[in-house]
């Protein structure tokens, strides 16, 4: 094999390594040293045929609200500007164009905008999980997430304008302990 | 001549000399002429189509393994795993490359399967992670990082495969608010376009080169489609037909003979020719051309101007190439196919009367345009006894009289009338024709 191409084959192999290698180390820096958000959730269970079954995350922060006299082009990439409410979830406080210094933020885009609101496609929607547990998640949430009883979230790690999903919550546990729980109650009710 | 002809006529040369039609020096002569068969130095197509095919069943396996996202194991397990089926691959193409270059089974197996890998690898930490789905920036990043293989391995299934993705990109890019982004389809097309041009051009015959210019022609085709935006009113009449003569006209080195499966631009040439024109026998052609809002559009938006401005060049240059392949034919003395290749310069022609007003002048023109295509079809068909152009020049035809039957009020016995005469035509040109190719 001549040396160019001995070369050219290390230089494709070595970008096809760093681009996963790279998704995986901004992510695990995100959830090491990122501050943890909680986001209110809303799932469904579609399917994606290279990824497997999720659950779909409909946050209630994907909603913002819009400073007077602001307008935003769908598709455009803006700046989410983190703060938490009250009871402990998360909620955009503001939309900037350009990187801010302080505060955590998360790096967005535009889906539209309807009047003093814009709809926000934030970089974490989805939930994947194994295919017999999924439908399982969406039945749980469901049961959670009415007006009278709404304890289901997603905790999220953020870091320099990135989010990564640490783990999703229904009643304070991690999703799949929750559902074992309901199993064994299940079973020891029989 | 192909490989199969000339081996019947190696086949049949001693019965040829035992027959005394050839002296024993002739049958030499032809052998020194058309010149060794040579089995080893080419592959079977069989064997290559199966390495293909195998090693996307490997790939595409190896993802629904992946993807049904293994709960148990730990989430820095799944992200190490995920590199599993990409370090696979691409220790097999460092094999090829070391012990099989010369294999191109081999070569196209294994770049197949590592492209398949890095597409897997990436939805697979993406699952981990729980990335949210962006299609687009998942099919480019494959895409990117496969299309090289079809530089390091020269092989034609990653290109063609690359060809496809972008198109699948352009389409989830491309929004008709007029982002542009579907415009960088023309960059991404140009990086894989030496592949395709060293392939043609090393056997323009070959089944290799045949089916890249079947993907990347249709590829073509959609992309500048997905390119154009409403802004530019009637000018994707423009630009697809001086894309479509131009793939008509592409194929002056190929004979006649050749099969049309072989001949891919050709088909898709011709066949786009007729689509086009016979839409058009529907378009009112009320949309208005935009060339002197240029001004007005860069004072409003630059992004938009620039996007328009970018289409346009497009366009341009797509006219321009068909004008430049007919004045090629022209003096080529070759006079076949003009008449395909006409729907360049009256596509022209009918945008300039739209431009100035000229009510209904397209709609009359592209009717009459289409009813010579077909007669002129019929002809050249009934002449060489060439029964594909003879149905090919009544099916022209037949669609032309069909769609004018939707937008006019002709009685129903008149329509089936037509309808049996046409049938009759048919029939009476196929005997026609064979009867031509007889007499020959």
């Amino acid at each position: 094999m001549k040396k160019p191409l001995i070369l050219f084959f290390v230089v494709i192999v070595l970008a096809q390594l760093a681009v996963p290698g790279w998704m995986i180390v901004r992510r695990e820096l995100a959830l090491a040293e990122g501050a943890a958000y909680r986001f209110r959730t809303a799932p469904v269970d579609p399917y994606d045929p290279f990824r497997g079954r999720y659950v779909m995350l409909n946050l209630e922060a994907a909603s913002a609200p819009v400073a007077e006299g602001e307008s935003y082009r769908s598709g455009e990439k803006v700046y989410a500007l983190l703060e938490n409410d009250d009871q402990g979830y998360v909620r955009v406080g503001g939309l900037v164009r350009d990187c801010p210094e302080t505060g955590d933020y998360l790096r967005v885009r535009v889906s539209y905008q309807q009047a003093d609101r814009v709809q926000l496609g934030l970089p974490f929607d989805r939930y994947y999980a194994e295919e017999s547990i999924a439908p399982g998640i969406e039945r749980a949430y469901w049961k959670h997430s009415r007006q009278q009883q709404r304890d289901a979230y997603v905790l999220v790690r953020v870091r320099k304008g990135m989010g990564v999903i640490e783990e999703l919550y229904i009643e304070g546990l991690p999703v799949l302990e929750f559902i074992a729980q309901e199993q064994r109650k299940g079973t020891s009710g029989d | 001549m192909s490989k199969k002809a000339i081996r019947w006529l190696y086949d049949e040369l001693p019965n040829l000399v035992a027959g005394q039609v050839l002296t024993a020096a002739d049958a030499e002569r032809l052998q020194d002429h058309y010149g060794a068969l040579d089995d080893d130095g080419r592959p079977s197509l069989g064997l290559v189509i199966c390495s293909i095919l195998g090693a996307t069943l490997i790939g595409l396996g190896i993802i629904l393994v992946f993807a049904h996202n293994w709960a148990e194991l730990s989430r820095p397990l799944r992200a190490f795993l995920s590199f599993a089926p990409l370090l696979a691959g691409q220790l097999l193409v460092g094999w090829v490359l070391l012990r099989r270059q010369d294999s191109r089974a081999w070569c196209e197996g294994s770049a197949v399967f590592l492209m398949a890998a890095v597409g897997a690898a990436i939805a697979l930490v993406g699952q981990t992670y729980h990335i949210s789905g962006d299609p687009e920036a998942f099919v480019l990043s494959w895409m990117l990082l496969g299309l090289p293989l079809s530089y390091l391995l020269r092989a034609s299934a990653p290109v063609a495969f690359y060809w496809v993705g972008i198109s699948c990109w352009a389409w989830m890019a491309h929004d008709w608010a007029g982002s542009g982004n579907q415009l960088w389809f023309w960059a991404l097309a140009a990086l894989a376009a030496p592949p395709v041009w060293q392939t043609v051009r090393r056997d323009p015959r070959s089944p290799r080169a045949a089916f890249l210019l079947w993907v990347v022609g249709i590829c073509l085709c959609i992309g500048y489609g997905l390119s154009f935006k409403q802004g530019l009113g009637g000018g994707w009449i423009l630009g697809y037909g001086g894309l479509l003569a131009s793939f008509y006209l592409f194929d002056t080195g190929w004979p006649q003979q050749v099969s049309g499966w072989r001949r891919p631009w050709h088909v898709i040439g011709s066949l786009g020719i007729v689509v086009l024109s016979l839409l058009l026998t529907f378009e009112t052609w009320s949309r208005r051309a935009n060339w002197d809002r240029l001004a007005e559009l860069w004072a409003q938006d630059p992004w938009l101007a620039a996007h328009w401005l970018l289409q346009s060049t497009l366009t341009l240059l797509l006219v321009g190439l068909a004008f430049w392949l007919l004045q090629r034919r022209l003096r080529s003395g070759r006079r076949d196919g003009l008449l395909f290749a006409a729907v360049a310069p009256l596509a022209l022609v009918c945008y300039l009367l739209a431009l100035f007003d000229v009510e209904g002048g397209a709609l009359l023109a592209f009717n009459i345009y289409l009813a010579v295509l077909g007669v002129g079809t019929l002809r050249s068909g009934l002449r060489s006894g060439r029964l594909i152009q003879v149905n090919g020049g009544l099916v022209i035809i037949t669609a032309l009289i069909a769609a004018r039957f939707f937008d006019s009020d002709l009685p129903f016995t008149v329509r089936v009338v037509l309808f049996i005469l046409i049938g009759v035509g048919f029939l009476a040109a196929n005997i026609l024709a064979k009867k031509n190719r007889g007499a020959k």
